[in-house]
């Protein structure tokens, strides 16, 4: 039985004529919407706030996460004019706005269009921002620049009636770097750069990917071992999500709604032919195929590129917020010493492109002057964090400043040599992608003395890539305000007892949970150590 | 809105839902003789991380799957809210009623 959403987005017929209801409650009033209309206002990338009536979070659709100067620079206006003057950059590679009155919103959308911004399907049950390599075409390493695939995917999707009502929300990723940075293990659909030999030759295109996912239930995604060149990803991408969007048993349940459950019920040979029947060219077979090792990637610091004598800056933006005034310095920065390229990534960090050799130091001397420093500590690098209790309905916890409070405390005491991934998620739908983490802090609450608090659930041993695993759950509901000298203690004494070289998730795996649940414990007399 | 332990968690009690509550919203406790728990609507927050662990698949998403239990969840969470936890049985443990199984 459909559920009551499938009702709505039936009765509607298409999702995106949610404009006209956004465009009359702009003149009526934030009351004149019904709850229909403010579940249809995801599909222009509006989703209401948490505690304050009246307001939205304004989700873009930056696709790859490709911005020029001019972009950022229009994006900072609106910030700037109605909305508290700061973003938050996501983890895929998107920006939020907060603070959208429903009276604004009409001008804010019209003004983004005309910078060439859609928020079309940012949210809702449809294709949402497709994330690829923020290096793409400037990455010495890379297979070969995969961007241009990924506008036309997107292009393809962006507000496509066809598309515009899947069974639940819907992510892919589309790169070809060495890393695969672009997440490929944890997306609906993923299209993996790949160099394929044949007769003698080398052939470049794409690895498939399908099913990966996190929320409440944990899946990597599954080669489906198929090798699709660049002009057939579009063909190949369009054949899956028509299975997907007609696979009507996974519109009867919410909670079992996403593409990786199709993946898992279905199996990867079946979805394969269903797929294959839907093309008119032969699917063609990947052979031998190699992973990357995980490795801590975020792109910071100053790289050179491919091309001569040009570099991209990267810089930590810490937990993602970044205010109006570091949007506008870094958008005025990439304009006078490089392109007007900038890119966002999935760490929720910026980079300035193509950048002369010579100009890099006033480029960082700008950005510094404003509070961004490309030489963020190991600690301050690895930090994710969701939007949490501060705007969003579904936390409960605070995320983004207890994040900065914790990376604050431990930066004086302990010195990483590189960093960790510390994600810091708000809820068990672990947007901040907790679950790949070093260390994942999920949210949640628990009652001392008759007050609810804020607690945090600690998993570690998360990583993507060849050994890739999900973290494990050692110590529910901590304090929030106790973690900071929790996560002190395991990590000073990770320091003191790894083996040369040893990484975290290692280190974990080799002292056994038992023994990082007791340096997880409340601080105790060093004489009550047993071992 | 709130998730509901329907009847295949009587008699079962596997207490796998409680530790990943992130607002401690499952209580157990006894109905008409047999073990059973239940989720209190007035806590649960529907984020949705009960409902992929019970090993038998007893938890719903909303009301609207199991209007007889969701009544159930609603009446006996005051009385069962005080109760002490029980220790979860593994998530592998054969179902003790026949017709339930292992999801």
């Amino acid at each position: 039985m459909p559920t009551p959403q499938e009702a709505i987005k039936t009765g509607i017929g298409n999702p995106f004529a949610v404009r006209e209801k956004i465009e009359a409650a702009a003149k009526e009033g934030f009351t004149s919407l019904t709850e229909d209309d403010k579940f249809l206002a995801k599909w222009y990338g509006l989703y209401t706030h948490r505690n304050e009536p009246g307001y939205f979070m304004l989700r873009l659709k930056i696709p790859g996460g490709f911005l020029s100067s001019a972009q950022m620079k229009t994006i900072a206006k609106i910030a700037a004019e109605q909305n508290k003057d700061f973003a938050d950059l996501t983890t895929r590679q998107d920006i939020q706005l907060h603070w959208v009155a429903v009276k604004e919103a009409p001008w804010i959308l019209e003004t983004l269009k005309e910078a060439g911004i859609s928020t079309l399907g940012a949210c809702g049950d449809v294709m949402r921002n497709i994330v690829g390599c923020p290096v793409a075409g400037v990455d010495a390493r890379e297979y070969f620049d995969a961007s241009p695939v990924l506008q036309e995917a997107s292009d393809f999707f962006l507000g496509n009636v066809e598309f515009g009502n899947l069974p639940r929300k819907y992510k892919v990723s589309i790169a070809a770097c060495r890393d695969q940075c672009q997440q490929p293990e944890i997306q609906c659909v993923s299209f993996v750069g790949a160099e394929r030999r044949v007769d003698g030759g080398a052939q470049l295109g794409f690895d498939v990917q399908v099913g990966g996912g996190l929320s409440t239930k944990w899946y990597f995604g599954q080669r489906m071992n198929a090798f699709v060149r660049p002009e057939q990803v579009v063909p190949v991408l369009k054949a899956i999500t028509e299975v997907y969007r007609d696979a009507l048993e996974y519109r009867n349940s919410r909670s079992r709604a996403r593409f990786k459950y199709l993946v898992a019920d279905w199996g990867i040979d079946k979805l394969k032919q269903a797929v294959q029947a839907k093309l008119d060219f032969p699917l063609e077979e990947m052979g031998p195929y190699e992973e990357p090792a995980d490795s801590y990637k975020d792109h910071v610091g100053v790289h050179e590129q491919k091309q001569p004598d040009l570099f991209y800056v990267g810089i930590p933006v810490p937990v993602g917020r970044i205010t109006g005034k570091q949007m506008r310095k870094a958008a005025d920065l990439a304009q006078t010493y490089g392109d007007g390229t900038i890119r966002l990534t999935v760490r929720q960090n910026l980079l300035l492109l193509n950048i002369p050799k010579d100009k890099v130091a006033p480029v960082l001397e700008g950005l510094d002057s404003v509070g961004l420093n490309v030489n963020g500590s190991p600690i301050l690098r690895g930090v994710l964090a969701c939007t949490g209790i501060e705007f969003c309905r579904l936390a409960v916890t605070e995320t983004k400043a207890r994040a900065l409070e914790i990376v604050e405390y431990l930066e004086g005491r302990v010195l990483l040599e590189e960093p960790l991934r510390i994600h810091v998620t708000g809820c068990p739908n672990t947007c901040a992608q907790s679950p790949i983490a070093h260390i994942g802090l999920q949210g949640s609450r628990a009652t001392v003395e008759g007050r609810s608090i804020e607690t945090y659930d600690v998993a570690v041993g998360g990583q993507l890539g060849r050994d890739r695993a999900f973290n494990r759950f050692l110590i529910r509901k901590i304090p929030a305000t106790e973690i900071k000298s929790r996560l002190e203690r395991l990590l000073l004494e990770y320091k003191r007892l790894r083996k040369s070289g040893e990484a975290f998730n290692d280190f974990c795996r080799r002292i056994g949970d038992e023994a990082v649940v007791k340096l997880l414990a409340p601080p105790e007399k060093p004489s009550d150590r047993s071992w | 809105m709130s998730y509901v332990i329907t009847n295949k968690c009587l008699g079962e009690q596997y207490a796998s839902c409680v530790e990943v509550c992130p607002v401690d919203c499952i209580y157990p406790g006894d109905h008409k003789g047999e073990k059973f728990m239940v989720i209190d609507p007035e806590i649960c927050i529907t984020c949705g991380a009960c409902l992929p662990v019970c090993p038998i698949g007893a938890i719903v998403e909303s009301e609207d799957y199991d209007q007889e239990f969701a009544k159930v969840n609603k009446d006996l969470s005051p009385s069962f809210k005080g109760n002490p936890k029980v220790t979860p049985r593994p998530s592998n443990d054969p179902p003790h009623k026949p017709t339930n199984k292992l999801v």
